[in-house]
């Protein structure tokens, strides 16, 4: 009597198993790097050509944002500071630095610095700062506590559900328009219930962000 | 629930409207193109046979890719990208916002004021400049694809001696020893060749290099330019003295061959001047009146009230005739005595209404004395130049409709290329310096011999923006000139308000601007070897030298304005002009001795079948062949012919017939040669209705030799066809006694029959790109038309018309019951507010408003709106399968009048004999087409994806990372104005031809193994503000989503921080009104509606009573779309109102047929009709 099963048969069981690890281990990875933080680069902390600590410029020296990333209300951008930002102070501080020294080669041969993106938005979808920081959105709520960053990191996972999330109730993220580069500051701080306070600037101020594409996508 | 729409049948009495002779005549080629937007082999190569194997090759392809992506997953990883600040920030420059910079573009006969938009220093995108003069802030099509012109790989980069590479300080090394040489000689035997360009600065060093060098000449030349004109002013009013026409104060215009509102550019805002009086927002409104006699069919015809085909070399006649009437009528016995010394005063263009036309019109013109222009084209001779002239002196016109202004331009001391040809054959001229964009070894006329008089030169240097030209390739030293955006350098307008033109960027290529090269031959000193500039800023307090063209300007500037501070030199570069600097005004009378050249004109006999008239005619597209790298103006369709990327004759119907030439040829042109005085040339040939019978028009330009940089260019090479070859000196605009035949059967290429010569011989039949039966939407009255009379009769005209008809008095019920959509103006919207309904913006809904009435249909507003969305290229070959991208189509419809008792029941028309002289002399309307931003979008309820949907302030959007495309929308689009990006133009040539063993394919095709664009620097013109799409998804109009979100968040921040600064209040306290975040009324425009210079588009917002848009939607002509459809559409259209004699459709039958009560149509009943346009289930 014929075999019902063919020869080739006897390796199925072990083709089979060797493919659903395969599977099994695409998915795993899948998973891992697609469902998790790393996706979204929260925690993304690259190496910048220099050491510059926003913690020791922001946070001990209590600079403000605005002095270095002086367009934020104006422009979509937030503009990275030139080369000439830096020497404005450090042709006098801290001149015998090695740090210091990349800017000034900068300054004198108008080569620009190549500082390494962090937060990167997809180029079909328009950011624009100045109608946030205007709005009473403040820094610290897309970008973290960058005055005690050493070395600034990815903080929030700024996906696209995660700027609807502000975008439908942005009461949860509306501060005073002084306070939005004192990223120390909270509602509690002043003894405020943050949403409390949140809706009442957002009917003061018609805050009605837009949850349509077109706001963010052209 | 499905619904099927039952579309009301078309009455069928009063006006035929259609796009072309196919769809006239019912051809089958015609009706594919109506039945499917996107025809079959959307995603085969080129044989249709090879489907099947080509889908499974695909499949195949796709298993094996999607097995190596699994296996790349590494490359996942986002790359590290970089952010590099300016090292010092360079002033007002903001990253991410636009820079505004005022400047202008030297042309021919007076430059054009514009603004530049630069973002992080590119220029990207340029505007009218409407504080200057000479402009109201429109762009025609050409000026505003200079900015892609800037970024041309092709055009000049680099110097050569000989055809060999060389350098800058090679160069100069060179023209510090022969200035030397020259000025020992005085300057013999040197000349200098020039364009038509007006700038003060080019003429002070003309003049002073004249003084340095005595004995040099200097020649201008220009392939087309006003040369006539001026002759005939310089006899009529003296030399240097001009006309300008007031359009604006002109109730009747009677143009003689003249496109002053397309080519013959008279004025820089003479558009917008002549339709101020036709926006007529009532009935009651006057509105001036166009008679046109032209050859070919013009948008100045179009736009005609009156319009009568007359071959060009009988314009003179027409013009006597004309001369005679108005002669009498005003008691002027000089102009009756020269009209009279015309000879053929028996002419007849075939009309039957010939004597009473023109009696009516010259009536019509001296019923308006003062208030009346007569206007002849620029390719007219002197004699017809002269007898307007002499009309308008009659009428009464100088000083009050044309004024006369001296431009003081040194016309008697610049020769003509005539005679610097016969000084160089005579062996006269050792060194020729060539500043200038003509080219004219390929557009001098043959007779010159022009290419044997520069070969007899030693040393000829050519200074040209342009790619290396065949000029330039025989020429001794080439020296790439900058282009106008990257120079300092000035110009006049055309009515000599001075403009400073302003570098937005530093030469690309390391150019050298026409003043700087002019600067050096006068110079005593040695110009000293090239400084690579320095990227390094420069120490504290110190100033960038910005080179020696800033000075030469600065001196033009200084003398201008004698002691202007510094300030006021800041101002007027803000500015970009200095006012009051026109030219004066002349104080000159007419001389009618000026007439007595009138007597010695010969009797040019009619054209016949064997004799033939050929026009040559600079291109709607390319002008005078200058812009043929230009792909923008390479794929936007002629305004009439609607050909791309070719020149194509064309010929009347009659003419055709007799010919034996296919009528409806759309996608294969029949081929003719036309022949005059020995020369051959071989065209393509379209069959243009309105044309004069027996005449052929040639756009020139075209057909140029020479592969890539070294020819054309990547863009320009293997276009069109040649008609230089045919012109010569007495035949510059017109030739008589062409023999023309069609092609029985291909033939053999010919000597120097530039062109073909890529083909082995000339084929019989010719594949040609022409766009106009692309996206047609059938008949149903989409343009719609009265005249200013049944408009007085019946101010409801415009809901009568079409299938409208249908709905009309009941119209706001049908809307309201017909509406369907998905989305309801409510829904969405939850019972706690969490979700916004839709159309819930109450600061702005957007809506715009085309006047047909102003329209000419000129393209400049495509165009403006490619380079404003990053709208890509397609190729010829993309073309021909209706594929081309541009957002904004330009519809052009022949209108011919039905006669109501022919029972006809088709659209087709079908069985109707169309006589020729219907098909001949039809009017002619345009109709620009776009996304209408339906609030009840059909598109949007088939997408699967959700990747077309509303915005609240009511725009259609189009999401382009949702969608998939499967095209649905597109197919359920009843205006079909949306477009599939069926390849990555983007990212992919169209323009490269690739082969494999015997198949040869676009690059297309090729796909991921196609070529990508040469060079990067296309990229450099790109909107930072606009998304560039990617294969596989659809793209339409947006409304300019990006300048409305711009606007709408400056508002919206400048309310909010100032208020908040200068109350001193930053919290709830500070308490805003809704109305302070709202875009101030008209604060906003779009591409199109800045581009047009007619202002017939108007933008807005629905919501602010005041805004232009409402005032314009109030207008009675106001009409939608396809109305009867109820998709709510946010563009609507004024309806054209033409304004004819009434006096002449009483004495013309067929006038009256043409405008008259023929375009006024009466619903009819329709056997079975359930209903008007009521749905199915």
């Amino acid at each position: 009597m014929a075999n019902t099963f063919p020869r080739w048969t006897n390796t199925l069981p072990l083709k089979l198993l060797v493919c659903f690890l395969f599977m099994g281990a695409g998915i795993a990875g899948g998973v891992t790097y697609y469902f998790t933080q790393k996706y979204t680069r929260v925690g993304y902390m690259p190496s910048q050509p220099i050491a510059f600590s926003h913690k020791i410029h922001a946070g001990q020296l209590g600079m403000d944002c605005r002095y270095c990333h002086s367009f934020v209300e104006q422009s979509g951008h937030a503009n990275v500071p030139s080369s000439s930002t830096c020497w404005n102070c450090h042709q006098h501080v801290k001149t015998n630095s090695p740090q210091i020294a990349l800017i000034k080669e900068s300054v004198d041969t108008g080569k620009p610095l190549e500082w390494v993106k962090v937060h990167n938005t997809p180029d079909y979808a328009y950011f624009n700062h100045s109608v946030h920081v205007t709005a009473g959105v403040s820094c610290v709520s897309c970008h973290g506590k960058i005055n005690e960053m050493p070395v600034v990191f990815h903080d929030q996972s700024q996906s696209m559900s995660w700027c609807l999330d502000c975008h439908l109730a942005p009461e949860q993220h509306l501060r005073p328009m002084d306070k939005i580069t004192n990223l120390n500051w909270t509602a509690k701080s002043e003894g405020k219930d943050q949403k409390e306070m949140g809706q009442k600037l957002k009917d003061a101020w018609h805050i009605e962000p837009p949850v349509n594409c077109a706001g963010c996508h052209r | 629930m499905k619904r099927v729409w039952q579309h009301p049948a078309e009455p069928t009495t009063g006006k035929h409207y259609w796009r072309s002779l196919g769809q006239l005549t019912g051809q089958e080629s015609s009706q594919r193109w109506q039945d499917r937007e996107f025809q079959d082999g959307a995603a085969v190569m080129k044989d249709e046979g090879e489907q099947e194997t080509s889908r499974r090759s695909f499949l195949k392809l796709m298993s094996a890719s999607t097995a190596m992506a699994g296996l790349g997953l590494a490359s996942c990883r986002r790359p590290e990208t970089y952010l590099k600040p300016y090292s010092k920030m360079p002033e007002w420059v903001v990253p991410g916002k636009i820079l505004y910079y005022a400047t202008a573009m030297p042309r021919s006969g007076g430059g054009t004021p514009m603004v530049v938009h630069t973002t992080e220093g590119r220029p990207t995108h340029l505007q009218g400049n409407k504080f200057h003069p000479d402009s109201n802030g429109g762009l025609d099509s050409q000026a505003q694809a200079s900015v892609l012109g800037l970024y041309d790989p092709d055009r000049a980069r680099a110097f050569s001696n000989y055809g060999k590479p060389s350098s800058r300080d090679d160069f100069f090394t060179f023209l510090n020893a022969a200035k030397k040489e020259l000025a020992a000689s005085g300057g013999k035997g040197f000349a200098v060749l020039t364009d038509e360009v007006v700038s003060p600065t080019r003429l002070r060093l003309i003049g002073e290099l004249q003084k340095k060098f005595p004995a040099a000449k200097v020649y201008r030349y220009e392939a087309f330019g006003p040369a006539n004109g001026r002759a005939a002013y310089t006899k009529a009013f003296g030399a240097g003295v001009m006309p300008f026409y007031r359009f604006d104060k002109a109730d009747r215009v009677f143009s003689l061959d003249s496109d002053f509102l397309g080519l013959d550019r008279v004025g820089g805002k003479s558009v917008g001047q002549f339709m101020s009086g036709r926006k007529a927002q009532t009935s009651a409104d006057p509105m001036n009146r166009l008679y046109a006699v032209e050859s070919n069919y013009t948008i100045t015809g179009g736009i005609a009230d009156h319009r009568m085909r007359v071959p060009a070399s009988q314009t003179v006649k027409v013009a006597a005739k004309l001369a005679a009437l108005i002669g009498t009528a005003t008691g002027d016995s000089a102009l009756s005595a020269a009209a009279a010394s015309v000879k053929g005063a028996a002419y007849n263009p075939g009309r039957e209404d010939y004597d009473v036309w023109f009696q009516t019109a010259a009536d019509d013109l001296v019923a308006s004395k003062g208030k009346a222009i007569v206007i002849a084209g620029s390719n007219q001779p002197e004699a017809v130049q002269v007898l307007a002239a002499a009309i308008n002196h009659a009428l009464g016109a100088y000083g009050s409709t044309i004024e006369l202004k001296q431009t003081g331009l040194p016309e008697s001391q610049l020769g003509s290329l005539a005679e610097l040809a016969s000084q160089a054959l005579a062996g006269n001229v050792q060194t020729l310096l060539v500043i200038s964009d003509a080219n004219p070894v390929f557009d001098a006329p043959a007779d010159l011999k022009w290419p044997a008089a520069q070969d007899s030169i030693k040393t000829v240097i050519v200074h040209s923006t342009r790619h290396l030209t065949a000029t330039a390739r025989k020429a001794s030293w080439t020296v790439p000139a900058t282009h106008y955006l990257e120079q300092w350098g000035d110009t006049r307008g055309f009515e000599g308000t001075y403009a400073v033109v302003q570098p937005m960027i530093l030469p690309l290529f390391g150019g050298v601007s026409d003043h700087e090269l002019l600067g050096a031959f006068v110079s005593n000193e040695d110009t000293p070897p090239f400084v690579e500039p320095s990227m390094a800023p420069l120490p504290m307090g110190t100033v960038e030298d910005p080179g020696p063209g800033y000075k030469l300007v600065r001196d033009t500037f200084n003398a201008l304005v004698p002691g202007a501070s510094e300030e006021v030199w800041n101002n007027t570069l803000r500015d970009g002009f200095v006012a009051k600097t026109e030219y004066p005004a002349a104080a000159t009378a007419f001389q009618s001795g000026a007439l007595s050249l009138l007597t010695a004109l010969p009797d040019v006999a009619a054209p016949s079948l064997t004799a033939m008239e050929v026009t040559f005619l600079p291109c709607a597209k390319i002008a005078d062949g200058r812009y043929i790298n230009s792909a923008w103006l390479q794929e936007a369709p002629d305004p009439v012919s609607k050909v791309t990327w070719d020149n194509a004759a064309l010929i009347s119907v009659k003419t055709a017939k007799d010919l034996k030439i296919t009528l409806a040829a759309v996608d294969e042109a029949d081929v003719i040669s036309v022949e005059i005085g020995g020369v051959t040339r071989y065209f393509p040939v379209l069959v243009l209705p309105g044309h004069a019978d027996n005449a052929v028009t040639l756009t020139v330009g075209y057909g140029q030799t020479g592969t890539g940089a070294e020819g054309p260019g990547r863009v320009g090479q293997g276009t069109g066809f040649d008609a230089y070859g045919l012109r010569t000196t007495a035949t510059p605009y017109f030739a008589s006694g062409a023999k023309v035949a069609k092609l029985s059967g291909s033939v053999a290429v010919p000597e120097g029959g530039s062109k073909w010569t890529d083909h082995k011989e000339i084929p019989a039949v010719y594949p040609i790109a022409t766009t106009q039966e692309h996206h047609s939407m059938y008949g149903r009255a989409l343009v719609r038309e009265a005249t200013q009379k049944d408009w007085q009769d019946d101010e409801d005209f415009v809901m009568e018309q079409g299938t409208d008809a249908h709905l009309h008095g009941e119209r706001a019920e049908k809307t309201a019951e017909n509406a369907f959509s998905l989305y309801q103006p409510n829904a969405g919207k939850k019972e706690d507010g969490t979700r916004q309904p839709l159309l819930s913006d109450d600061l702005h809904q957007w809506g715009m408003v085309i006047d047909l009435n102003s329209c000419t249909g000129c393209t400049s507003c495509l165009v403006a709106c490619q380079s404003e969305n990053n709208i890509p290229v397609v190729g010829k070959d993309q073309v021909r399968r209706g594929r081309e991208m541009h957002w904004i189509r330009m519809d052009r419809y022949f209108a011919t009048d039905l006669d109501s008792d022919a029972a006809l029941n088709n659209r087709q028309v079908e069985g109707h004999e169309w006589e020729e002289d219907e098909m001949d002399d039809p009017s002619m309307l345009v109709e620009p087409v776009g996304c209408q931003h339906c609030e009840a979008a059909p598109c949007e309820t088939v997408c699967p994806v959700n990747a077309t949907v509303h915005s609240p302030d009511g725009l259609n959007v189009m999401v382009y990372n949702r969608c998939i495309g499967t095209r649905y929308c597109a197919n359920n689009c009843p205006f079909k104005a949306r477009r599939f990006n069926f390849f990555d133009y983007n990212k992919r040539n169209p323009l490269v031809e690739k082969s494999a063993g015997p198949l040869s394919f676009n690059n297309l095709y090729a796909g991921p193994l196609g070529d990508r664009h040469d060079t990067e620097l296309g990229k450099l013109q790109k909107n930072p503000n606009v998304t560039v799409r990617m294969r596989g998804v659809i793209e339409k109009c947006t409304y300019c989503l990006q300048r409305i979100e711009s606007a709408r968040i400056d508002a919206r921040a400048h309310a909010r921080k100032d208020k908040s600064r200068e109350q001193g209040k930053y919290d709830e306290t500070l308490v805003l009104a809704k109305q302070d975040l709202r875009i101030p009324t008209n604060g906003l425009k779009v591409a199109c509606q800045e581009a047009c210079p007619a202002e017939a588009i108007h933008f807005g917002n629905l919501l602010d009573k005041d805004s232009d848009v409402m005032k314009a939607k109030g207008n009675a002509r106001n009409y939608e779309l396809l109305g009867y459809l109820s998709v709510r559409a946010r563009t609507t259209y004024l309806a054209r109102i033409k304004n004819p004699n009434p006096e002449l459709i009483k004495a013309s039958p067929r006038e009256a047929k043409k405008v008259g009560q023929g375009s006024k149509t009466r619903p009819i009943a329709v056997a079975g009709s359930t209903g008007h346009g009521a749905a199915s289930h």
